[in-house]
């Protein structure tokens, strides 16, 4: 469960996020929808615990700042951030030790064979591709079996096979009951997979709706409406 | 072209216009010009000290710096370097249709914008400090400005633009200029040694006709020399010679076929160095712009969360080719070498205890705004996320510093505070100071990213660093210079007390604010 309560960011006298407050229960998949600079990187990020916020943030019950707030959430940023000494296996033993994840050698490479990268283990940080980057920080976010998992435009560099491959693994996420925020523009990329969307611009949520409340599940022609835009998001 | 001049002229005008109005710029200014008016004021005292504030020591920087320059952008040249294409210019000029020589020429542009400034400044310098005649600054301007560009875009279009010098030829290249500068670093060394380290010795060298006998820069120093020092038959000639091969480099270029195989290289170089600026502006010192290669290793974790980052640290140094050890290690021993020959006469009395605590706090001083290697883990979001507590985060995130700020002051300290017969203790607490003082820059750093982090850019959080660190140190020092007065011994205790007590308050300051620093 993630809750969100009058979350607000400003940098200097600009107010990134707005007072914004919502919560996913579990095993649901929410989506930030909103155009570039909305405001939906800066909500993960302080979810996350990366940025300073005014407001209340609790994830399964506890303050976010919470060691074991911490211990049950998982963020992977949308530029994907590698140690260029360390090969892939490395990344995932690196981040096995510091969430004290003691065993799970068949689940990591389960994982690392889904993402087409068991024969790039090997792989220095500094030898991967952008593609490839984001896979192993998806990797990094899963291996920790989180409880909630935030998922700031996880699509963007991803092939056709790993982006089929993410939507089953956040399916099957749902289905163990993970709480899921994806922070995204293309809603295209996550129309098979939402179960509240919230709409954001200029830092607030201009609206939220659940599944069964809209016809088709077509939030697309909802964004616009709200927005008042023409192009596509 | 006319597109191109539009890009050249519009970029200009709104970097200026930015520029003028961040404040940073001034303080660059005013930083740039005291930096200029103190080292020039002091070479103008070495000049004057050895009679060369005239045509005669203008002669000599020339002859010095024309060495330096003519060869390495040569070199650079040939390797199909030196000239500067953004990412940007790759992806839109490339592909406009401009010929592939005029994107050589608007590259070169910058190049000769910048030294058509130097040459403006080297001119005014020449009739203030070098006493030269208005028309002798006013013919050496001309030279430089068309002249010497002429020759230089010609050279550039010639080696870089070249695309029947295959790599063999280009190496060619490379190893000849390579080896006109060593020679000449060799030679001039060899005489300043032979001559009982005399600096007049090494005046005469430079003045050497032979040097003018070297064709293109020797050539350019041989129309300088006629310029300031008067005709004589040798000046003439090379000087006609140097005419000559501007007209011929000239034609060359201008009738050579170009039809863009440079773009590739252009391509990667313009990757390499958007790479090396988005380094540089974090404060990183960046050398070389290859990728790095590294070794494999393992490393077995003894432990979890916060610290899985000292044994991740391990596996990176590990996997280094020299481990821990690096510039600063070098660094360490050259001072070590020079502090041990200080160290053998008794120059500086009761107060020797202070000289390598005072080098060593310079050192900090100097190099504040270089964050260093271990500020990368600030940038990753992993060490915000870590589910462990901020004060054991920032410890072992930096206690593999500590361990090389250890090796680098018993480096630098052990075998010269030895050799000045200080005993143990004194030894002891030299190199304990130099871990404090890195300790401090470390925890400064982490200050300025969580207070200063989103409010200022790189230039004012590299300020604020040095301000900090020099407000630690100046600290240090005046708790030193109090017990100075009573006595060295005491004045340098107080000074290990309160860098120690700084590192300390700043260690747990600065982990409370470690989960502010915006660095990802």
């Amino acid at each position: 469960m993630l809750e969100v309560n009058g979350l607000t960011k400003k940098y200097g006298k600009k107010t990134a996020v707005d007072e914004i407050s919502f919560s996913i229960p579990d095993g649901c998949v929410g989506i930030l929808l909103g155009p570039n600079g909305a405001g939906k990187s800066t909500v993960i990020k302080s979810i996350a615990g990366l940025h300073k916020y005014e407001g209340v943030i609790r994830i399964q019950g506890m303050d976010a700042g919470e060691r074991r707030a911490k211990e049950s959430f998982a963020y992977v940023p949308e530029m994907p951030a590698m140690y260029e000494a360390l090969s892939v296996c490395e990344h995932l033993e690196f981040i096995k030790k510091a969430y004290a994840i003691e065993d799970g050698k068949e689940e990591t490479e389960k994982l690392l064979r889904r993402f087409e990268l068991d024969d790039k283990q090997e792989k220095l940080g500094n030898e991967l591709s952008k593609g490839m980057m984001q896979k192993v920080s998806l990797c990094m976010g899963l291996v920790i079996r989180p409880k909630v998992l935030l998922l700031d435009e996880p699509m963007v560099g991803l092939d056709p096979a790993a982006i089929r491959e993410l939507k089953e693994i956040v399916l099957e996420e749902k289905k163990k009951g993970t709480t899921i925020l994806i922070s995204t523009h293309m809603l295209e990329m996550v129309k098979e997979l939402w179960d509240i969307v919230f709409i954001m611009e200029e830092g607030k949520i201009i609206g939220s709706f659940k599944r069964d409340e809209i016809k088709d599940g077509n939030v697309e022609e909802l964004f616009f409406r709200l927005t008042g835009r023409k192009e596509a998001v | 072209m006319e597109a191109i001049f539009y890009l050249y002229k519009t970029e200009w005008k709104n970097w200026i216009k930015k520029a003028a109005a961040r404040p940073s710029t001034y303080v660059w200014l005013i930083f740039i010009a005291l930096y200029v008016l103190g080292v020039g004021g002091s070479f103008l005292s070495l000049f004057k000290a050895y009679d060369l504030a005239n045509a005669r020591g203008m002669m000599a920087v020339f002859t010095l710096t024309v060495f330096f320059f003519v060869p390495g952008n040569l070199m650079a040249y040939a390797k199909r370097k030196g000239l500067v294409f953004r990412q940007a210019d790759c992806n839109v000029l490339f592909q406009s249709g401009i010929s592939p020589k005029k994107l050589l020429l608007y590259a070169h542009m910058k190049n000769v914008a910048l030294s058509s400034l130097v040459s403006v400044v080297i001119a005014v310098l020449g009739i203030c400090f070098f006493h030269i005649a208005v028309w002798q600054a006013v013919l050496l301007l001309l030279v430089s400005l068309a002249a010497e560009n002429v020759m230089e875009a010609s050279l550039m279009v010639l080696l870089y633009g070249n695309e029947r010098l295959g790599s063999l030829g280009r190496n060619l290249i490379r190893a000849a200029m390579f080896a006109c500068m060593s020679l000449f670093v060799v030679i001039g060394v060899w005489i300043y040694f032979r001559s009982g380290r005399q600096i007049m010795s090494l005046a005469g060298y430079l003045e050497h006709p032979l040097l003018q006998t070297v064709p293109f820069a020797g050539w350019y120093i041989g129309i300088l020399d006629l310029i300031l020092m008067g005709p004589n038959p040798l000046n003439v000639a090379v000087s006609v010679c140097y005419m000559g091969t501007v007209v011929l480099c000239a034609i060359l270029a201008v009738r050579m076929k170009c039809t863009g195989v440079y773009y590739e290289e252009a391509l990667e170089f313009a990757k390499e160095y958007a790479e090396k600026r988005k380094r540089s502006r974090k404060g990183e010192l960046v050398v070389g712009n290859k990728q790095k290669h590294y070794k494999s290793a393992v490393v077995n974790y003894r432990g979890n969360r916060a610290r899985a980052i000292l044994y991740r640290q391990i596996l990176e140094y590990k996997k280094n080719r020299f481990f821990v050890f690096g510039m600063d290690t070098v660094l360490s021993i050259v001072l070590c070498v020079i502090f041990s020959g200080l160290a053998k006469g008794d120059s500086f009395g009761v107060f020797k205890i202070f000289v390598i605590p005072g080098v060593m706090a310079y050192l900090c001083f100097v190099f504040a705004s270089v964050p260093g290697k271990w500020a990368k883990e600030l940038e990753k979001p992993y060490t915000y996320l870590i589910p462990d507590r901020a004060i054991r985060k920032l410890w072992y995130m930096t206690v593999m510093e500590h361990v090389k700020s250890g090796i680098d002051g018993a480096l630098m300290a052990v075998i010269p505070c030895i050799l000045m017969k200080l005993p143990l203790p004194y030894i002891l607490m030299t190199v304990l100071l130099y871990v404090c003082m890195q300790a401090c820059k470390m925890y400064i750093t982490v200050l300025c990213e969580s207070i200063f982090g989103r409010a200022l850019g790189a230039v004012g959080k590299q300020f604020m660093r040095l301000f900090l660190e020099g407000f630690a140190i100046g600290l240090g020092m005046l708790a030193a210079i109090i017990g100075a007065v009573a006595a060295p011994e005491i004045g340098f205790v107080l000074l290990f007390l309160v860098e120690l007590l700084l590192a300390a308050v700043l260690f747990f300051t600065a982990s409370s604010k470690l989960a502010f620093c915006p660095g990802v």
